[in-house]
């Protein structure tokens, strides 16, 4: 018998990642990258498995797949035609960005679950059977819903018979009160609806065309899997995905070196450098629940700090000599050198004429996108996308051939780039490591050239400058390691750059013109930093060492996110409330109120309910076999005389389980 | 300042005859309506509450005091108003839903006043969503709760519950206080902050209202 594999895919911002597993053996097989088509993901994807060993196609059970695409859906304002029905909302209850997508239904209930009006469903059928002819998903979201359902349900059932499109509730996506941030969710999740019907149907075709029939599961922002059929009535909870995937990627890799339950997850990509926190081996939540561009959702997913410093973020040096280091993405003279070997001439021209020229003037090239402009283009814009059509062309260039002075060039170039119209390639990160010796993939002349370009001009020496480029991206992520830890502690008070306490303090233990005489801080991290993504093992080990602690890059650190979009597990959660009322016991559930005389009555009816309900979702979930624990929380209160008062008893129902594998 | 020294001690002595005269009085020789305030009535005030604290004043007196601040109020807010002087914040006040104990609830509201703040009393007995309602048309600083039965203590969680339901809880600090209420009842139920008597409800207020 073959061995299960698994196929695991991160599509991330710049590349497509894919991992071939062994299950059992807990093995990498076989890992291949290719770069993210962001018209269309699956031409990424189909490359992607290109590059991976065929032999073991066949002994495929399962696919596993983590994606950006709701988060990019959501932040480039991608918009569907849905419905949103808000029973008992007030008109100020709801986002007004959303406003558009929503209707006020009169019905709702109160903080005990009572119905506060009737639902109005003479209203809510009126109101579906005129716009259900081109509605491609409904929201439904009921005042007070997370403690009594029984509007949104019979709202939903209502919508569902009408337009026989996909309707879903407030309460089945979240369990918190803040009926704003719910609708906010509700809403979004639905307009994500159709946009992960497409891209299901489209990677099931990409995988066929492979002969891989396996189940195919989808990464949420938690870090668990979840099966397709029961994540299209929740393509929300796959915000973060990526990120999240990542995190349970280098868990995996810890237990093959049998370390860890505690760590810091540092993944550095081309872009950005995320931060997430591991504890007792699980990805820890923001429990404000996901915010993703403006809008903040009650989705459970992954506490990740993210900031604009990566292996192309841009460098550069301002009159005074101070470096800055992000968070413009650009593209390394190093890579445009692979590309374009001419540019060294260029480069060299720079060099020699390095006197005659503006202090600020770094050796800064720009390409075309191929994008082509919309309507009409202004003469000078024109003339600098003909020249650009020819080739890689250097600021002075630019400069000269369009008659144009230095500063105007960089104005319009700015201008184009806004449009999409032109990339910028100048120094990066990438490019002192190429010269340096640590990277090799693209052309190490050109970027040396540039950097040399850039100490002549500020009187600099390259190790010095180097220095300063490590200072600076230690400082960075060392902020963002400090304030991530610091900040399960409690509050911190934080400016713009995040927080300000540990800024001072790290200029305090590392700033040799902020430093006090008098005193020495230093800081000693008790987690380990753990490194994934490219870049890690060039850059984190010196922020280890100044945060006290030491850094690990596991071996196929490079392909984690692949590897955490195969290896997590599938996990549901569900909860019930009981409350006390004048003698009586409520009990609140994803199933409706129902009363009790003793409290050990409700208690044991809602622990065969969530029992039931729990073994259900995880099943519809992609479970195979269920491990269920069932968590009770009493809480009793005390007055200042001494009496004692049962306050409330919440049930939480945790649901864990292997993904469910294709008999082979 | 002999002037403004007789004010607070008439105004312990709960004169609620004198303490407007002498008010206007002290105006009148062109003492600053923000110095009448805070150095009069408040510094008054705060002496009542002391003593009531240490039990050397009954509730009676403290509420003739506080008759006696309102009156002198009365003469001092269009002065205060002209001459621009920020209120301390704003207070909605309320005794919770099936309780209709009032006492503690108005003191707090008068010692609040006392030290400057705008209060809203919305009265007893009032329903989570009237709490609701007043935070978002009012905008409060904090919304402060009473409550003086062990049965009603429960009905404190509903209205922060409302709020969070509402997506106020954010926009405003929530105060709970009355015989029963303990520090940890307040923190369980996801209070900002808790007050054992009238006196130190200022306090808490000052700390909860200060940026």
């Amino acid at each position: 018998m073959s061995a299960a594999i698994g196929l695991g895919i991160d599509v991330g911002g710049t590349n497509t990642d894919a991992v071939l597993i062994d299950l059992a053996e807990k093995k990498v097989l076989s890992f291949a990258k290719a770069p993210t088509t962001r018209a269309d993901l699956t031409l990424g994807i189909a490359e992607s498995l290109r590059g991976l060993e065929k032999r073991y196609f066949p002994g495929i059970a399962l696919i596993g797949l983590s994606t950006t695409l709701a988060t990019n859906a959501i932040v480039e304002g991608a918009r569907r035609r849905v419905l949103g029905i808000l029973i008992g909302y007030g008109p100020d209850d709801f986002p007004p960005a959303l406003r558009e997508d929503a209707v006020l239904i009169r019905g709702g209930h109160d903080v005990r679950g009572e119905e506060r009006e009737p639902l109005d469903t003479e209203t809510l059928r009126d109101i579906v059977q005129k716009k259900k002819g081109e509605i491609e998903a409904s929201a439904v979201c009921g005042y007070f819903s997370v403690r009594n359902p029984d509007h949104e349900l019979r709202a939903g059932e209502i919508i569902r018979q009408l337009t026989g499109r996909p309707v879903v509730c407030g309460h089945e996506l979240s369990l918190q009160l803040d009926a704003v941030k719910r609708a906010t969710t509700t809403i979004l999740n639905a307009h994500l609806i159709p946009v992960i019907h497409h891209l299901v149907d489209s990677v099931k075709k990409v995988f066929l065309r492979n002969r891989i029939t396996a189940p195919l599961m989808i990464v949420r922002g938690d870090g668990s899997l979840m099966g397709t059929s029961a994540m299209m009535n929740r393509p929300i909870e796959t915000i973060l995905s990526g990120p999240a995937a990542s995190v349970i990627g280098a868990r995996y890799l810890l237990e093959q070196e049998g370390v860890v339950e505690n760590a810091v997850i540092v993944d550095i990509g081309g872009t950005t450098t995320d931060t997430a926190l591991l504890r007792n081996g699980a990805p820890c939540l923001n429990p404000e629940g996901a915010r993703i561009g403006s809008w903040q959702t009650n989705v459970q997913a992954i506490d990740i700090r993210t900031i604009g410093l990566g292996g192309d973020s841009q460098v550069s040096l301002d009159d005074d000599g101070n470096l800055r280091v992000g968070p413009k993405r650009i593209i390394p003279i190093a890579f445009l050198g692979a590309e374009h070997p001419e540019i060294e001439a260029e480069l060299e021209r720079i060099r020699a004429r390095r006197d005659h020229l503006p202090l600020h003037i770094a050796p800064d090239f720009w390409v075309t996108s191929g994008k082509n402009p919309e309507g009409d283009e202004e003469r000078a814009g024109r003339r600098i996308r003909d020249l650009l059509g020819k080739g890689p062309r250097s600021l002075l260039q630019l400069s000269e051939a369009a008659d144009l002075g230095m500063t105007d060039v960089r104005g319009e170039m700015a201008r184009l780039e806004k449009k999409g119209l032109v990339q910028h390639c100048g120094i990066t990160p990438t490019d002192f490591l190429h010269a340096n010796g640590t990277f090799a993939a693209w052309n190490r002349e050109t970027a040396i050239l540039a950097l040399q370009i850039l100490c002549d001009r500020h009187r600099i020496s390259l190790p010095a400058l180097s220095e300063k480029l490590a200072e600076a991206m230690e400082r960075k992520m060392g902020l963002q390691i400090l304030d991530l830890v610091l900040a399960e502690q409690g509050r911190l008070h934080r400016d713009q750059d995040g927080c300000d306490v540990c800024s001072v303090f790290w200029d305090q233990c590392f700033s040799r013109e902020k430093r006090s005489d008098h005193v020495r801080f230093q800081i000693s991290l008790k987690n380990r930093l753990v490194g994934i993504g490219a870049p890690a093992h060039a850059f984190l080990p010196p922020v280890a060492q100044k945060l006290g602690t030491s850094a690990i890059v596991p071996f196929h650190a490079g392909v984690a996110n692949a590897i955490g979009a195969i290896t997590g597990a599938v996990a549901m959660t569900d909860e019930a409330l009981i409350r006390p009322v004048q003698g009586q016991f409520r009990l609140h559930s994803s199933q409706g109120v129902e009363v009790f005389a003793g409290l050990e009555e409700a208690t044991v009816r809602g622990r065969n309910l969530l029992a039931e309900v729990i073994r259900e979702k995880a099943r519809a979930a992609g479970a195979g076999d269920v491990e269920v624990t069932l968590e009770e929380k009493e809480h009793w209160a005390t007055s200042r005389g001494g009496d004692s008062l049962f306050m409330e008893k919440r049930l939480i129902a945790r649901a864990i389980g292997s993904p469910r594998l294709e008999p082979s | 300042m002999e002037l403004l020294e007789r004010i607070s001690e008439e105004l312990q002595n709960g004169n609620y005859i004198d303490v407007p005269k002498l008010t206007r009085e002290a105006l009148a020789q062109g003492i600053a309506p923000a110095v009448i305030l805070s150095d009069a009535l408040v510094a008054g005030m705060d002496v009542v509450g002391e003593k009531f604290r240490r039990d050397e004043l009954f509730m009676p007196e403290v509420l003739i005091a506080a008759k006696a601040m309102q009156s002198a109020m009365e003469v001092l807010r269009p002065k205060l108003i002209e001459t621009g002087v920020r209120t301390a914040g704003m207070i909605v006040l309320g005794t919770v839903k099936g309780d209709l104990h009032d006492i503690g609830k108005n003191l707090v509201g008068m010692l609040c006043e006392g030290a400057g703040y705008q209060v809203i009393d919305l009265g007893v007995d009032i329903a989570p969503e009237r709490f609701v309602e007043a935070v978002r048309t009012h905008k409060p600083d904090i919304v402060g709760l009473s409550a003086l039965l062990t049965t009603t203590m429960p009905r404190m969680r509903e209205v922060i519950e409302s709020l969070v339901e509402a997506g106020l809880r954010g926009s405003v600090k929530v105060m709970v206080g009355g015989a029963p209420v303990t520090e940890k009842f307040s923190q369980d139920i996801g209070a900002d902050g808790y007050s054992p008597d009238a006196t130190s409800a200022v306090e808490k207020a000052r700390v909860l209202t200060k940026h």
